[in-house]
């Protein structure tokens, strides 16, 4: 890993005649051009995101407390589950991962800020109409798009206006994203100081340079298969309208062909935080850093050929299942390899378990579970039976909770000293993750049961056998659910504790620019000079 | 507070050649996507 020639930069001193702070209120905010602030209301965003989607999911898993309809009608259940995974992959996953991204990469690259900062406040702000028309939605006359996240037809063409007001908001948010992915590429590949190579770049940055290159490759295409729908409602079109000699499966292949590159854009730039925190708390260098670049890349590019296994029972070629079967198990390989590098990292580390350690020891465990049962999914047979239940619920939610939001998790406790200044109350963290990691496994280990026994996943209502398990996991739910308000009570009360100092470098294993470099808070602008890497 | 330094104009020359490449990129998978079924 890289290190910095550089003493401390000269931020600790007194440069009043020189003051060049945000300007104060609102229009700091809305003006901004910092890739600090900008990192800041992503994470935000993403997190009042979260929360909306929580509610929603704690609604879904309220209603299937009990077999027979309790509180919300079929189609708004529907809607709920739609809206749903709309909101947590394109609202709260993914602009969480651009938050660290603005915060970290120029720091991390030594670059003053990102390299088209304008363009990065534009990119923010898109989510904020793309947000109100995804929510908003719901309160239009027949009700939130309820054909599922991936917005299959005939449902998706045969609902109201509100399929017109989710189309258009994945449009803004795929916008938003190019641009973001341009930034991120382009910050990366030309703003780094001299003598960061690619190979001396920590992990984070890695991941997201490959992420940034899927998402520049996929949101395309689910821009057309999106612009497709709309015109089969409005303009006459019969692309994926059997009625009018269409075909809905080819909106499938289109949707998937983005849809599984996606599930990487979500993950990859957690394996990136965590391989900088299983680093810091084993004391010991990242082990097989090369490989670790090579396997993601190889992800990445495994993840375009692999789509098919999301649609193995639509009635493809024998061949063509077995091609996806075996392509998908090879994606197995790449991340073993992950899996094993971080392992060795803690072998015979100097380990302690803060709470970021503890979260990414929580994802590496959790993850894995999501993995295999991934495997499980792989082959065809088996996933001709387990297509649609409850065993397919439970294994996305492996990957994208315990996967994707513990690393985000880890990634606050990691970074939150550095970004607020302040330590975070480490008793507390601690409570967090042992009620995340209790409630998450109670609400989503049991639906690999229901799974196998054969319950369908979006259903309000269900057969009186599968009662036990669905109950075991809502009261789970519901524990994962309030302990985010935890989170979210930690996170103001180190804001705001000013008491609790952190140092420059509050974890001593940590060895990226932004903990040797730079001073504790960090600066509004950092680098006055760009630090040489040797 | 002190100002960050600011890039060279060499980098910024290749930011703007990079983003034009990528910006490119995207339009061009959309566009050929967009002409190609609906030319069908």
């Amino acid at each position: 890993m890289s290190t910095a020639t550089h003493a401390h930069d000269s931020h600790g001193h007194d440069h009043a005649h020189e003051h060049h702070g945000p300007p104060a209120g609102f229009t700091r905010w809305m003006y901004t051009t910092n890739h600090k602030d900008i990192g800041t209301m992503y994470l935000w965003f993403s997190f009042t995101m979260f929360l909306m989607g929580g509610t929603m999911a704690l609604l879904i898993r309220a209603e299937l407390f009990q077999p027979g309809l309790q509180l919300v009608e079929p189609q708004f259940f529907n809607s709920l589950t739609t809206v749903h995974g709309l909101v947590m992959v394109f609202g709260a996953i993914m602009p969480a991962f651009v938050g660290f991204a603005n915060w970290l990469i120029p720091m991390q690259v030594g670059a003053a800020d990102m390299a088209f900062p304008r363009m990065n406040n534009w990119s923010f702000w898109l989510l904020i109409p793309a947000a109100l028309l995804l929510v908003g939605s719901f309160f239009v006359p027949g009700g939130a798009a309820a054909s599922g996240w991936t917005l299959y037809p005939p449902l998706i063409i045969q609902q109201g206006m509100s399929i017109d007001m989710t189309i258009l908001a994945v449009h803004i948010l795929g916008a938003s994203s190019i641009m973001g992915s341009i930034n991120i590429i382009t910050t990366i590949l030309n703003m780094r100081a001299p003598g960061l190579t690619l190979m001396k770049m920590p992990l984070f940055v890695w991941t997201w340079l490959i992420t940034a290159y899927l998402l520049i490759a996929v949101m395309p295409v689910l821009a057309g298969a999106v612009t497709m729908l709309l015109t089969d409602r409005h303009f006459g079109t019969s692309f994926f309208n059997a009625a009018g000699g269409g075909d809905p499966t080819m909106f499938l292949h289109i949707f998937w062909f983005f849809g599984h590159p996606e599930v990487y854009i979500m993950i990859l730039p957690a394996f990136g935080i965590v391989s900088q925190i299983i680093p810091a708390f084993a004391r010991k260098p990242l082990f097989g850093y090369a490989s670790m670049v090579y396997a993601t890349a190889s992800i990445a590019i495994l993840s375009f050929i692999v789509w098919g296994h999301h649609m193995f029972t639509v009635g493809m070629p024998a061949a063509g299942n077995l091609f996806f079967m075996y392509a998908t198990m090879l994606i197995a390989v790449p991340t073993g390899v992950k899996i094993f590098n971080w392992i060795a990292t803690m072998w015979k580390g100097s380990m302690t378990f803060e709470t970021p350690m503890l979260f990414s020891v929580g994802f590496l465990c959790l993850f894995t579970i999501g993995g295999f049962s991934g495997l499980v999914l792989a082959i065809t047979p088996v996933d001709i039976t387990l297509h649609n239940t409850y065993y397919v619920v439970a294994h996305f939610h492996y990957v994208l909770v315990s996967g994707a939001l513990f690393s985000i998790m880890a990634g606050v406790y990691f970074w939150l000293p550095k970004w607020t200044g302040h330590m975070y109350n480490e008793t507390l963290g601690k409570a967090h993750f042992w009620l995340s990691m209790i409630g998450f496994n109670v609400a989503f280990f049991p639906q690999h049961f229901l799974g196998l026994a054969g319950m369908p996943r979006r259903i309000p209502d269900y057969a009186l056998q599968f009662t036990e398990w669905n109950q075991i996991s809502t009261i789970g739910a519901f524990i994962f659910g309030v302990s985010q308000l935890l989170f979210l009570y930690i996170v103001i009360d180190t804001i705001r504790s000013s008491h609790r100092k952190a140092a420059d470098k509050q974890w001593e294993g940590a060895d990226s620019l932004e903990w040797t470099h730079l001073p504790t808070p960090l600066p509004y602008h950092t680098f006055e000079t760009q630090p040489v890497i040797k | 507070m002190a100002e960050s330094h600011k890039p060279t104009p060499q980098q910024r020359r290749n930011a703007l050649l990079t983003a034009g490449v990528l910006a490119a990129l995207v339009l061009g998978i959309y566009g050929v996507f967009m002409l190609k079924v609906f030319s069908v």
